[in-house]
C-alpha cells in the first residue's frame, strides 16, 4: 500500500495534522535538529526523509540533517544504532545529543512522542512533579533505555513519551524508541509478540505501559 | 455463544494418569493453568498423533506451569487399555479425564449429541478456572501442541499485565503507518 499526497497536506501530515503541529511549535523557542541516519536505495529512509521535511516546515526552529549510513561512525553509536537503519535523533542547536533517539521512523502513534520529544527538548518542556525531579536527580550514572514498540500501539507511546521526558532532563540517561516491525533481529533477541517492551541496559526489562513513576522505580532497582 | 471468561462447572471425573486410577475435580485446576485437550475417541487414527505431539511436549507445559489434560468419552479403563495397548498413547504423562456421563463436553460445548463424542476441542483455562481461548475443529483437523503452548504463554502474559499491552503481529515490508496525532492537546 502506499501513500498518497493528501490535497494541499503531505504524504504523511494532512492539513488537520498540520493546523495541530504548528499550534504546539509555536511553544518552541530554540533551535532544535532532527539528524537522521539514512541507508542509500532503502524506502524506508526515504520515508524518514519526507516525514521530517514535512515536520520541519511546519516552525523555523525546526532543521533537518540528514547523513548516510556508515559516514559517520561516531555519530551512530552516540545514536546506538548498532546498525539498524533509518535512525533518527534529536540534537539541540549546537548538535548536542539530547539522549533521545528512533530506530524506525516516528510514523503512526509514535507521531506523538516525536512532538513531546521536540518540546521537552526545544520547548518549555513537559514538568515533572517535585518528588521524582529528586528521584531523577539521583541518576548520576549512564543508562540506556529502549522501548520496543509497534506504531499502531497506543499504549507504546505513553510509554516512550514517560522514558523521553525522563531522558530530556537527566543528561545520564538516553531513550531510544525502536519499531520492531523493520528490525526482525531485535524481535528474535527479546521473543517479542507483544508490545511495548521496555529494556533497561539490556538488563532488565518491562512489559507494557509505564508511566516515570515506574521507569524511576526500575533505574533505582538496577541501581541499588 | 462466546465462551471467553466462562467458569467451568464444578465437576469430578475418573482419570488415567502415572498408570492408575484417581479423581479429578475442579477444585485441582484452580490456582493454576490448564490446557482441557478434548478429541472424539481413544483407538481412533487422528487422536493419538495429537496426544503423542503433546506428549513430547509435555515437559515444556510443566515448565511454565500448566497442566494438560486429555478428555474423550471412553471411561478411564478404556484410556488405561489405550495407553497399555498403543505405543505412542504409552508416552503420554498427563491426566487422561473419562468423560462417559458427557458432563465435560456438555459444560465445554464440544458434545456431538447424535454420536455421543466431543469435537477437537482445546481450552487454555486460567488459575480462577475461566476460559481465556479456545479453538475447536471439526473432523479430522489436528492441533500442534507448539501452537498451542504459544498460546498459553500468550494467556499467561495477558492474565499478568493486564490490558496494558498490544499482541504485534510482524509484517516486514508493511508501510509505515501515517501519523496519528492525539496527544497535542494536552501540551
Amino acid at each position: 500500500m502506499e501513500h498518497t499526497k493528501d490535497d494541499n497536506g503531505g504524504f504523511f501530515l494532512d492539513q488537520q495534522m498540520q493546523r495541530e503541529l504548528r499550534q504546539v511549535f509555536k511553544k518552541l523557542n530554540k533551535k532544535v535538529i532532527l539528524t537522521a541516519i539514512l541507508e542509500k536505495n532503502s524506502s524506508k529512509s526515504s520515508e524518514m526523509t519526507q516525514l521530517l521535511n514535512e515536520i520541519a516546515e511546519l516552525s523555523d526552529f525546526i532543521e533537518v540533517n540528514c547523513i548516510t549510513a556508515g559516514c559517520s561512525p561516531d555519530l551512530e553509536e552516540l545514536m546506538d544504532c548498532d546498525g539498524h537503519f533509518p535512525a533518527l535523533g534529536i540534537f539541540d542547536g549546537q548538535m548536542q545529543f539530547s539522549g533521545l533517539s528512533y530506530l524506525g521512523i516516528p510514523g503512526g502513534k509514535e507521531i506523538n512522542s516525536l512532538v513531546y520529544g521536540l518540546y521537552n527538548v526545544a520547548g518549555p518542556g513537559q514538568t515533572i512533579s517535585g518528588k521524582n525531579k529528586k528521584r531523577l536527580a539521583k541518576i548520576i550514572s549512564p543508562h540506556r533505555i529502549k522501548v520496543c514498540v509497534s506504531l499502531a500501539c497506543h499504549h507504546c507511546c505513553n510509554t516512550v513519551i514517560a522514558s523521553q521526558l525522563l531522558s530530556a532532563q537527566n543528561p545520564y540517561l538516553s531513550s531510544q524508541m525502536i519499531d520492531a516491525a523493520l528490525f526482525p533481529d531485535i524481535v528474535e533477541k527479546y521473543k517479542l509478540e507483544r508490545v511495548p517492551l521496555l529494556i533497561l541496559d539490556d538488563t532488565a526489562f518491562l512489559w507494557g505501559e509505564k508511566g516515570i513513576e515506574d521507569i524511576l522505580s526500575l533505574l533505582e532497582n538496577s541501581i541499588s | 455463544m462466546s465462551l471467553i471468561n466462562k467458569e467451568i462447572n464444578d465437576f469430578s471425573v475418573q482419570a488415567f494418569m502415572n498408570n492408575s486410577f484417581d479423581t479429578v475435580c475442579k477444585s485441582d485446576i484452580i490456582g493454576k493453568w490448564s490446557v482441557f485437550f478434548f478429541y472424539p475417541a481413544d483407538f481412533s487414527f487422528v487422536c493419538p498423533t495429537e496426544l503423542e505431539d503433546l506428549a513430547n511436549m509435555y515437559d515444556r507445559f510443566k515448565a511454565i506451569g500448566c497442566e494438560i489434560y486429555s478428555i474423550s468419552a471412553d471411561t478411564h479403563f478404556v484410556h488405561k487399555a489405550w495407553h497399555d495397548a498403543s505405543e505412542r498413547v504409552s508416552k503420554i504423562q498427563y491426566p487422561m479425564l473419562a468423560d462417559p456421563t458427557h458432563a465435560l463436553a456438555r459444560d465445554f460445548d464440544v458434545l456431538v449429541e447424535s454420536r455421543g463424542v466431543a469435537e477437537r476441542g482445546t481450552f487454555i483455562i486460567n488459575p480462577e478456572g475461566k476460559i481465556v481461548a479456545y479453538e475447536i475443529n471439526s473432523g479430522n483437523v489436528g492441533r500442534n501442541a507448539e501452537e498451542l503452548l504459544r498460546k498459553v504463554q500468550a494467556c499467561q502474559f495477558v492474565y499478568e499485565h493486564g490490558d496494558e499491552v498490544c499482541p504485534a503481529k510482524w509484517q516486514p515490508g508493511a508501510p509505515t503507518l501515517k501519523p496519528s496525532l492525539d496527544l497535542v492537546g494536552l501540551l
